[in-house]
């Protein structure tokens, strides 16, 4: 069933992004959500529906998929596909090019007042 | 004592979901809990005075997903109050994270909502062609039975046909707004 799908396939919004990483290791919702708020010391909360939805949507696109190994409530875990990696190492990649640019950006900005 | 139950009356989730999520909120603050869905509102029943915030999804869950998509909820504190087919409520303690915490997933939301009342639209449908094939039988010679037939199930399919209409313009209202 297509969800009318407006995900771009080269990149990841930042939930998605979080979920994925979470996925690298075959987890369940909980597992999920609770992986992501120790990575980001809190920072970074998912929200159920949105957690939920995203499962969804990343299992819609390939990125992730049941993983087949149940735990021992017998809840659907998942884990990130092939193409899921490809997209994630994509990802990691723009976005610590975004943080450079920042930073380069501040910088020159920094020496242009202080020249001008 | 007094009554144990009280009806609340909704304008409709699909135009006053905060208003109704606030006042819920306003009811469980003074000892009217959320028990159920009723006809055009709720059933609150009464119960200890909590500070709860309420909060509504709309999503299409398999029987065999149910129990994973109420853990995710349960996990961040959000319990499931009641449902009613893709229509979920759930409540949690007052100040908990909302349940959609990004606006592309909260736009899937609405999307689920105006998918949900996208078969309904055959009401609205149907009145049209009641009237269209009256006006049709009109011109032609007809019998009058059969006119009446058709005028009649006309104005009744108009009757839920506006609340439908509307409903269906304000689902697709919010979607456009949250995007």
């Amino acid at each position: 069933m297509s969800r009318g799908n407006s995900f771009d396939a080269d990149q990841l919004t930042d939930a998605a992004y979080y979920i994925l990483l979470s996925l690298l290791v075959p987890r369940h919702g909980y597992g999920i959500m609770s992986y992501i708020e120790n990575l980001t010391a809190g920072e970074v909360t998912i929200g159920p529906a949105t957690a939920y939805t995203l499962i969804k949507k990343l299992q819609d696109n390939k990125c992730i998929v049941l993983s087949g190994e149940e735990d021992n409530d017998r809840r659907k875990t998942y884990r990130i596909t092939e193409a899921g990696q490809r997209l994630l190492h994509k990802e990691i990649e723009r976005r610590q090019k975004m943080a450079d640019h920042g930073t380069q950006a501040l910088q020159s900005a920094r020496e242009e007042e202080h020249n001008g | 004592m007094g009554k144990q139950r009280r009806y609340i009356a909704s304008g409709g989730l699909a135009f006053t979901e905060n208003r109704d999520m606030n006042k819920l909120s306003r009811l469980a603050a003074k000892g009217w809990l959320l028990e159920s869905f009723a006809s055009f509102g709720y059933y609150v029943r009464r119960g200890e005075p909590q500070q709860l915030v309420y909060s509504v999804d709309y999503n299409k869950v398999e029987h065999d997903e149910l129990r994973d998509y109420v853990e995710l909820f349960e996990a961040s504190g959000w319990t499931k109050v009641c449902s009613q087919e893709r229509i979920h409520i759930f409540s949690a303690p007052a100040g908990t994270k909302p349940i959609y915490t990004d606006s592309d997933t909260k736009s899937e939301k609405y999307k689920s909502l105006v998918r949900l009342m996208k078969p309904m639209l055959a009401v609205p449908l149907f009145t049209v062609i009641m009237f269209a094939l009256l006006i049709a039988t009109q011109s032609a010679e007809s019998s009058a039975p059969l006119a009446i037939i058709l005028k009649s199930a006309g104005i009744l399919g108009l009757i839920p046909s506006v609340p439908i209409l509307a409903t269906y313009a304000f689902a697709r209202i919010r979607l456009i707004r949250v995007k």
